[in-house]
């Protein structure tokens, strides 16, 4: 299921997602729609690096992320990352 | 009979070899005991999210093949230990199931931080792949079929877990 958000951004980063909307021509909610999911991505690595590493409990990286331990299970499979 | 935490009951109810799903190689070793919050997890909220594995885990505890018990509070001093670690509410009632029942023996599970707490409590913690090896070392399958069901949940545990348990197997380590 997909949201709406609407936000403010900082210019720096506005300047560059108008640099690579004309460089692949791509829209502006698609560029920022890869950069939020690049960072989404980037966190989930991150906890699931704590969690490999014993930092935290699977169930305590669900709660970060607001999801369910199923779905957790359900993400980390999906982005090849070990339960 | 020993407890199952709940990634790992996921992991064997998603794998199969020659057509029999994994879990049912683990019954086949000793019965399983969760939590209800460990019923609810993999379960109820499994089932809620189309999970073939849930329905699995549900058939297997209808058939009370895996039993399903409370896990009471324990006394103050004790839960605020399990706060300052981090755990949360499936966490602790894993432990807590561990220090309470008498007649369950070891706790499966892949959480390296829960592990570790379990064993602080003086509780028997396996991983995995580490009650794979038992259950060979027990007689309950040949190593071959060890080897098998190890290389079947592979995808689902981290680096060097599974490939530890298999060179000990294979009798090079």
């Amino acid at each position: 299921m997909a949201v709406s958000v609407q936000t403010v951004l900082d210019e720096r980063i506005a300047r560059y997602i108008n640099r690579v909307k004309e460089q692949s021509h791509a829209t502006e909610a698609a560029v920022v729609r890869d950069l939020v999911e690049g960072g989404y991505d980037e966190v989930v690595r991150q906890l699931n690096a704590r969690y490999q590493r014993g930092e935290l409990t699977f169930r305590s990286v669900a709660a970060e992320l607001g999801l369910s331990l199923r779905e957790l299970y359900d993400l980390f499979e999906q982005k090849g990352l070990p339960a | 009979m020993n407890q199952w935490d709940a990634t790992s009951l996921i992991t064997c109810a998603k794998f199969q070899v020659d057509g029999r799903l994994v879990l049912d190689y683990m019954l086949d070793a000793a019965k399983i005991v969760i939590t209800a919050e460990v019923r609810q997890e993999t379960v109820d909220a499994g089932l809620a999210g189309g999970y073939l594995d849930a329905v699995e885990i549900r058939t297997r505890v209808d058939a009370d093949y895996i039993e399903v018990r409370d896990a009471p509070r324990l006394p103050d001093p004790f839960e605020e230990v399990l706060d300052l670690y981090g755990l949360q509410e499936g966490d602790k009632a894993v432990v807590r199931l561990s220090l309470q029942a008498v007649d369950v023996g070891a706790t499966v599970t892949d959480d390296r931080l829960l592990f570790v707490v379990l064993r602080r409590c003086g509780r028997e913690a396996l991983f995995l792949p580490d009650f794979v090896e038992k259950a060979v070392a027990e007689g309950v399958f040949d190593p071959v079929t060890g080897q098998r069901l190890l290389l079947a949940i592979r995808p689902r545990l981290p680096s060097g877990f599974v490939e530890h348990s298999l060179r000990r197997l294979e009798g090079v380590i």
